[in-house]
């Protein structure tokens, strides 16, 4: 039994296609497979079109910042998040360096032991300390960064793949017109076509 | 009959995959032009301009090509890359003139000129200057008054374009004009837009380098410094001291005589 099973086991795991942790399986090799491109396709057109994004960019994009917007090629904006997160991280740097040098734990801060930083009055019975103010706002711009660069990355890369699509699908057409135009380049040859 | 018929195919394979034709652009400026769409222009204008150089190359004069190069600048315009519209302008009207692409580019030869610093008193002196182009103008002539009055325009983003011309120029007519080699050495060392043309203008069309024939004392010394500072930066050491010891000779503060023995410093250290 325990053969079987074991036979079964490696039988069905060579049929097996994962490359990624995702939820379509790829049953091609996409490293053979050979575009066929107009000659009027420039490199970085055929790179904005190649790339998709995918479960494994989402995991990349929270460690590294602007991760998204680099692989849609806009390295201004992904730059920008770069800067935007160090200061975050900055910030819960300083927080927890803070609390290192009070001594304080986190046991602490759940049993209200800690010494306290400098705290503001919100009203009378409500106080805040400043930590906790840098510690939240840190957090909210890490989490808010991550969700700008993974969405409007996305949609960015995807308004570029069909600007692209959109000129050269009007193009060809157009070009299937003009088929007697004067000042092509075209070398004189021979076509023929059947039709059924 | 097998053999016969793989020929064919072969040979209609080849016609199918080279550049998209005059027609093809213009008619994509046209409806990328009308939607005003500016990510679209942006993303068509390579291949545009690659189609207009192949056509300045080649230098067929046509209404096709007149058209291209109008609504390629008209494409400019849109995105507000006005230095580049006049350009494209300049070369429709004195490379493919064609009386009825002028008409209608009127006002956006006008709002280019404007905008890029030019009067009104300046824009009545360029049109007559262009109508009064001879029509049996050689195109290598065209392409000379051509390449004179785009360098006029001072813009710093069309050096790399005004280059290009220029390559093409070379291969045209064997040569380039020597003011235009005056152009191309201030270009290289990175010398202002506002005093370039003006240097150029000055110099007479002579094989003397550039730098022995500015007038303005505070120019002359720029240019040396800049064309120093430019070839020990390259590693050309050997034309940086013989720049530097005609530079010595000149009469200078003591800032620049301190500035000198710091490039002479740098040389020696570098050899």
């Amino acid at each position: 039994m325990m053969r079987l099973f074991l036979f079964l086991l490696l039988f069905c795991s060579s049929n097996l296609f994962a490359q990624d942790f995702d939820v379509y399986q790829k049953k091609q090799d996409d490293k053979v497979k050979l575009p066929y491109l107009h000659e009027s396709v420039q490199f970085k057109e055929f790179q904005v079109l190649s790339r998709e994004i995918r479960m494994m960019d989402m995991a990349y994009a929270v460690i590294v910042p602007g991760y998204v917007h680099f692989k849609a090629k806009n390295n201004k904006i992904g730059y920008w998040l770069i800067g935007i997160r160090s200061i975050a991280y900055i910030g819960l740097g300083s927080v927890y360096i803070e609390d290192k040098m009070n001594d304080n734990t986190y046991l602490g801060s759940l049993t209200g032991t800690n010494t306290e930083s400098n705290t503001i009055q919100i009203t009378d019975k409500w106080t805040i300390e400043s930590s906790d103010i840098i510690f939240t706002t840190s957090v909210a711009i890490i989490i808010g960064t991550y969700l700008y660069d993974w969405i409007h990355g996305k949609a960015l890369l995807e308004r570029k793949q069909e600007n692209i699509r959109y000129k050269y699908a009007i193009k060809l057409k157009l070009e299937r017109g003009f088929k007697s135009a004067p000042n092509n380049d075209y070398i004189p040859s021979f076509s023929f076509s059947y039709s059924f | 009959m097998k053999y016969f018929l793989s020929i064919i195919l072969l040979l209609s394979s080849i016609v199918s995959w080279s550049q998209f034709c005059t027609q093809t652009e213009i008619k994509y400026l046209q409806i990328v032009n009308q939607q005003k769409n500016k990510e679209l222009i942006e993303g068509n204008i390579i291949n545009a301009e690659h189609r207009a150089d192949s056509i300045l190359y080649y230098g067929k004069s046509a209404y096709l090509n007149s058209l291209l190069f109008y609504e390629l600048s008209r494409s400019y315009a849109l995105i507000g890359q006005y230095d580049f519209a006049l350009l494209t302008l300049y070369k429709q009207k004195i490379l493919f003139p064609n009386d009825s692409i002028s008409k209608i580019s009127e006002q956006l030869f006008s709002e280019s000129i404007f905008r890029n610093q030019y009067t009104e008193i300046e824009l009545d002196s360029i049109q007559q200057y262009i109508a009064s182009i001879p029509e049996n103008f050689s195109y290598n002539k065209r392409y000379n008054i051509l390449l004179k009055i785009a360098a006029e325009i001072r813009s710093k983003a069309l050096i790399s374009q005004i280059y290009n011309m220029g390559y093409r120029y070379e291969l045209l007519s064997n040569h380039a004009p020597i003011w235009f080699q005056h152009w191309q050495f201030l270009s290289m060392i990175n010398i202002k837009e506002k005093h370039k043309m003006n240097l150029v203008n000055e110099t007479k069309s002579n094989n003397k380098p550039i730098y022995q024939q500015i007038k303005n004392p505070r120019l002359d010394n720029k240019v040396y410094r800049k064309a120093i500072k430019y070839y020990i930066k390259s590693d050309a050491l050997r034309q940086a001291q013989i720049i530097l010891n005609e530079y010595k000779t000149k009469p200078r503060s003591f800032f620049l005589k301190f500035d000198s023995y710091i490039k002479q410093v740098r040389i020696n250290t570098k050899i």
